[in-house]
Order: C-alpha cells, then structure tokens, then sequence
C-alpha cells in the first residue's frame, strides 16, 4: 500500500472486518464516488443506487485488495464498471447514438448561448453542454476537472492509454468550444 | 490556412495547460497575435476552460452513507481472503525453480554423488578463480561432462520460468492498453473517413 495513501489505515482495518472503519471509509469518499456515478449516469437516483452498489461491491472485495494503488483510484475504477454496466442495461431498449455523432451534435447544436449573456449564464449553458456529451467524454472531464485527478491517475483508473485520455479531453474541449461559436463566424476557421 | 490548421492542432492543449510561456508554443503565440479568427477559438477555448474548472460537484444525498452501512451490516463480514503466503508473482518463480531442481535431480548420472568425492569438489572450487579451463577438467573426469548439463539445464529452466512468470505479470495490463490504444486510432480513423464521406455528399 502507498505511504501517500491516507485512507490506507482505514482500508487495512476494513479488511479486518472493521465495519466502523468503512463507515469512515464511506463517510471520507461517498461525495467523490457519488459524483462519478452521477457523471455516467446524469439521474440522482441511479447514481444514488449505484453509489450503494459500489460500497456493497467493495465491502465484498475489500479483503482481496492488495493496495497497488490508491484505494480512492480503485474505488474510481468499480464506481465507473458498475455504473458503465448499469448504462448498458439502462439503454438496452434505447436506440443507441453514436458517440462521435453525439460529439459533432454538441459542438452543432453548443451550449445555446445568446451573443449576450452574463458570465453565469454561459458556464450554466456549457455545464449543460457537458452533459450532453458522449459519456467516454464526459467521464474523462468528470474526472479531471471535478475530481482533480490527473491525466495518469485517470489513465489508470479507466484502464485507458495516457494518450487517449488527453485525446478525449480536448475533444471535448473542442466540442464544447466550437458550440460556443456564434453564427455569424460561420465556417472561416473549420476544425 | 496551413498556418491556422497547425494552430488548432495545438491551441486546444495550450489553453488547458494555461497557456505557458513554453518554447513550444512561441510559434502558436506568435499566430494568436496576427489571427483574428484563431484569437476567437482561443477566446471561446478559455470559456470552456473557466467554466469547466468552476463546474459544480453533484452533492450525494444526505441518507446515503448510513443506507449503505445499513446494507452493509445486514450483508455480514466479507468473506475473508484465503491465507496466502506468497503472491503468484512470487511462488511462480518459486514453482520453476523446483522444477528446475527436479529436473536436475532426474537428470543426474546415478554414479555422480558416488564418484565425486569431497576432495575433488574442494578441488573444483579452489579453481575456479580465474581459471575457466581448470573449472571444466574435474567435471569432464568426474560424470564425462553430464555435471555440466545438468547445472546447464536447471539453470534454463530457472531463468525461463522467471522470465514467463515476470511476462505473465505485466501481459494482461498492457495487453488491455494495447487493445483500447488501437481500438480508439480505429475508430479516429472510420469516424475521419465517415465525415470525409458524409461532407462529399
């Protein structure tokens, strides 16, 4: 287990059976595996179930954990299985959009921003826009920008290679920038 | 536009890095002050950026923690791990080398204890310094050079049992890697070819 690693103390006596130390473990995490599973998911009640799910999940797995990374990284990584998993049976009757498609959509369609708008306004219209992208996308910037994690530790937590993570989060920076676009700047500088 | 394609191609990664005064980007610094229109991009890339490093954090509802201890207590202990002396990256190497001895040990000419006595194994040692050729000559009188195979061949064995053992332990991690590094660039490439084709028409 990583020295750096302050909840490792906890973990070694939750894997101990110590159920108050999970309480703690629980209480010191919940907020951040909470907003994971709501950044796949964008429903309060499911990423609420889910949330639960990932504890249930880890109680039963904790004992196997071997601390080769931090137990917050691998709480990412059964928060992001559980709740992708989730997805997939959510969507199973859903017609299925494409992610790129979905991506050209939202850089199209932009946050709907007027060419007048307070600075407010425009984050609230760009958050919204975010929740619109394809979900590999708005995971990776749930991941970066909420959880201030790096592009390694997300790397790894995702099972991702360092380059696609980067890749995914500027083209969603770039989607996102180019619906900010207004009309009248029209084609002159296409991406 | 070469010159602006270029741009675009960094200008993203430069906002988000808050625009360092990097070497790198002297040329990209130098387009924003002559490019309207890339000046623009960079403008709404630094929106995005602000709002997305302000973006507010779903907060979990207040009944969530104690509903999950609820559950977890009504689960009981988890089952506790099995006792495990040694993790398999370590009794793999372990599992080779006893084969490796065991192999050695099939191997051996049933006359070599008998034949080889103390006196000539202290022999062989106090020659070995330096001495390659003297190393060789007692093994050669000794079992007619089956010592030597039989070291040679636990030796191997060893060394190939560690070797796969330590390509096992990494094969899976970058094998996943590999597999997603190729899936994306395929699917960047049909997504190119798809839009190319979709724009023609």
């Amino acid at each position: 287990m990583s020295d750096q690693d302050p909840l490792a103390e906890l973990v070694s006596r939750c894997q101990q059976g110590d159920t108050v130390a999970f309480a703690q473990l629980v209480a010191a995490t919940q907020a951040d595996t909470y907003n994971v599973a709501y950044g796949v998911l964008r429903n309060p009640q499911e990423a609420q179930d889910m949330t639960q799910e990932v504890y249930l999940r880890a109680w039963r797995a904790l004992p196997g954990f071997r601390g080769e990374s931090k137990v917050q990284s691998w709480l990412y990584r059964v928060t992001v299985n559980t709740c992708l998993n989730r997805r997939r049976r959510l969507r199973k009757d859903l017609v299925l959009v494409d992610a790129e498609d979905a991506l050209v959509d939202v850089a199209a369609r932009g946050p709907s921003v007027p060419e007048r708008v307070t600075l407010k306004e425009r984050n609230r219209a760009i958050w919204a826009a975010v929740a619109r992208l394809p979900e590999k996308y708005r995971l990776v910037i749930t991941l970066f920008y909420q959880q201030e994690l790096s592009y390694q530790e997300i790397a790894d937590g995702l099972v991702l290679p360092l380059g696609t993570v980067k890749a995914h989060l500027n083209r969603a920076r770039k989607a996102l920038a180019e619906g900010l676009r207004l009309p009248e700047e029209g084609e002159d500088a296409g991406v | 536009m070469l010159e602006c394609d270029r741009a675009r191609r960094s200008i993203v990664q430069y906002i988000a890095d808050g625009e360092p005064a990097l070497p790198v980007y002297a040329s990209l610094r130098a387009h924003l002050g002559t490019c309207a229109s890339c000046r623009a991009e960079a403008e709404r890339l630094r929106a995005v950026e602000g709002a997305l490093r302000v973006m507010p954090v779903a907060a979990p509802p207040v009944g969530l923690a104690p509903e999950v201890m609820r559950r977890v207590n009504s689960l009981g202990q988890p089952p506790r791990e099995e006792w495990r002396l040694f993790s398999w990256e370590t009794w793999v190497p372990v599992v080779a080398f006893a084969v490796a001895l065991l192999i050695a040990m099939i191997s051996m000419p049933a006359n070599l204890l008998s034949s080889m006595t103390l006196y000539e194994l202290e022999s062989t040692l106090r020659a070995l310094p330096g001495q390659a050729g003297g190393w060789l000559s007692p093994m050669e009188s000794i079992t007619r050079n089956e010592l030597f195979w039989v070291i040679w061949t636990s030796l191997f064995v060893t060394m190939a049992g560690v070797g796969f053992s330590l390509s096992l332990r990494n094969l899976s991690r970058e094998a996943t890697a590999w597999l997603a590094e190729w899936c994306d660039r395929l699917t960047d490439v049909t997504d190119r070819a798809w839009q190319r084709a979709r724009n023609a028409h």
